[in-house]
């Protein structure tokens, strides 16, 4: 009976399953990448600009902060391209 | 006769309106004087004077406390920019060298740095290159810190820019607080004072870096003698935003990559922005320190980089980066425009 009861459960399970892929999920800017890039421009900046971007460093935002560049896949693949775009649009909409 | 005096009246009209009109825009224009004085003024200060403070940094919602000493001894600039929350980063300028240590990625980065401007960031002279694109202008004088401030806009007059407000201390013209504004005037960042001290001496002590660098990886990056590959000196942005010209182009080494990049800046005489253009994965895998590490895929999109933004696309197999403390379209508009000259390449 009690054996019943036990195949009773496990036939109301699937077989297998798989966990889904987050295929929209963009992979985010490497950190040191986006850091290097704003170290070399801060050589150059001016102004405001350059104290307000050496702050950014510093706090390590340029690391992570909106890094809604998105990585397309090295085969260059639509549909990464794509879940690339939608990454990029909050950051656009949040643009001064 | 009464008449006749109504008559004339009229007619002296325009003039006394001229006249109104030329006293206002030469009280302008005075006032705009003013704000260029008071701005050299800041810009002395902040490059010959001995500071120690202590600011708040204000960008999308978020406070970072930060510690700034910067000192001129026997014609020596030494400075000292360390965050005091989080990720324990410090800046260490040393006359004509930078060193970047960022102990959350175990790296400390070195730059040389010659004829550069001090941490705060002193502004360039107001030319008409600048007056172009920008309008400055003195505000009703304010207070901070509890001392008297001078108040001076400097307003963009497009989207393509950004502007900034600063409040300068009337005894020293150092900036107590400062705000980079959008076109609209609404304000992006700050950077507020909380304590600012201006001592005859700082002490070695204070100068000193507090990260431990034991473990960490040391990179030297910047210009670099060997050029790059002609391929990449060939890429040139084929349209600017308006005011924007090419003041740079130079190799430069990133994070320690083994092929240098091309390194241009593109700048509105306040503005700037940074593009580079990188070899292709493939070619930097083929020559890569080490061979084993996987290439980095390529990037596309835009980051927000506090006030700024980055942008990075793909322009026939290469990697185009734009960088800039200016707005997203900004950074967009240039790297979409990258393309590769046959010689000789537009300036």
């Amino acid at each position: 009976m009690a054996q019943n009861v036990r195949l009773a459960t496990v036939a109301k399970e699937p077989l297998s399953y798989t966990v889904p892929t987050p295929a929209a999920a963009p992979a985010m800017l490497a950190p040191a990448r986006l850091t290097n890039y704003v170290f070399a421009h801060s050589k150059y900046s001016v102004g405001l600009g350059q104290s307000n971007l050496l702050a950014t460093l510093l706090s390590g935002d340029a690391d992570t902060v909106q890094s809604a560049a998105a990585v397309a896949g090295a085969d260059g693949n639509a549909a990464a391209r794509a879940s690339a775009t939608t990454a990029v649009s909050p950051a656009t909409q949040t643009a001064p | 006769m009464r008449r006749w005096s109504r008559s004339r009246a009229h007619w002296l009209i325009p003039y006394a309106a001229a006249g109104v009109l030329s006293l206002a825009l030469g009280q302008r224009a005075g006032a705009a004087d003013d704000a260029r004085a008071w701005l050299e003024k800041m810009n002395q200060a902040l490059a010959t004077r001995n500071y120690d403070g202590t600011f708040f940094h204000l960008s999308e919602g978020r406070v970072e406390t930060m510690r700034i000493v910067h000192r001129v001894k026997a014609g020596r600039v030494t400075e000292r920019l360390q965050s005091l929350d989080g990720s324990g980063r410090e800046f260490v300028r040393n006359n004509d060298e930078l060193t970047c240590f960022l102990p959350d990625q175990h790296t400390v980065l070195v730059e040389p740095r010659q004829d550069h401007g001090p941490f705060l960031g002193s502004l360039p002279r107001f030319g008409a290159d600048v007056d172009e694109f920008y309008v400055i202008e003195s505000l009703p004088a304010s207070r901070v810190l509890g001392r008297a401030a001078r108040v001076i806009a400097v307003n963009p007059k497009d989207q393509y820019r950004f502007g900034y407000r600063l409040w300068l201390d009337e005894n020293t013209a150092m900036p107590l607080k400062t705000q980079l504004c959008d076109a609209h005037g609404q304000v992006i960042e700050q950077i507020l004072f909380a304590r600012l001290e201006m001592p005859e001496t700082i002490a070695d002590a204070d100068l000193a870096p507090a990260v431990r660098t034991e473990g960490m990886r040391w990179v030297r990056q910047g210009p670099t003698s060997e050029p790059a590959a002609a391929a990449l000196s060939a890429y040139r942005a084929s349209e600017l935003p308006p005011g924007f010209h090419l003041t740079v182009s130079a190799a430069q080494t990133l994070g320690g990559a083994s092929v240098p990049a091309e390194h241009l800046v593109y700048s509105d005489g306040l503005a700037t922005v940074s593009v580079f253009v990188e070899p292709d994965a493939a070619a930097q895998a083929n020559t890569a320190a080490t061979p084993s590490a996987p290439p980095e895929p390529p990037l596309e999109g835009l980051a927000r980089v506090g006030s700024g933004f980055a942008f990075s696309t793909v322009v026939q197999g290469h990697q185009v980066t734009a960088v800039g403390e200016v707005p997203a379209q900004t950074v967009e508009f240039i790297a979409h425009s990258v393309k590769s000259f046959a010689s000789p390449p537009p300036r």
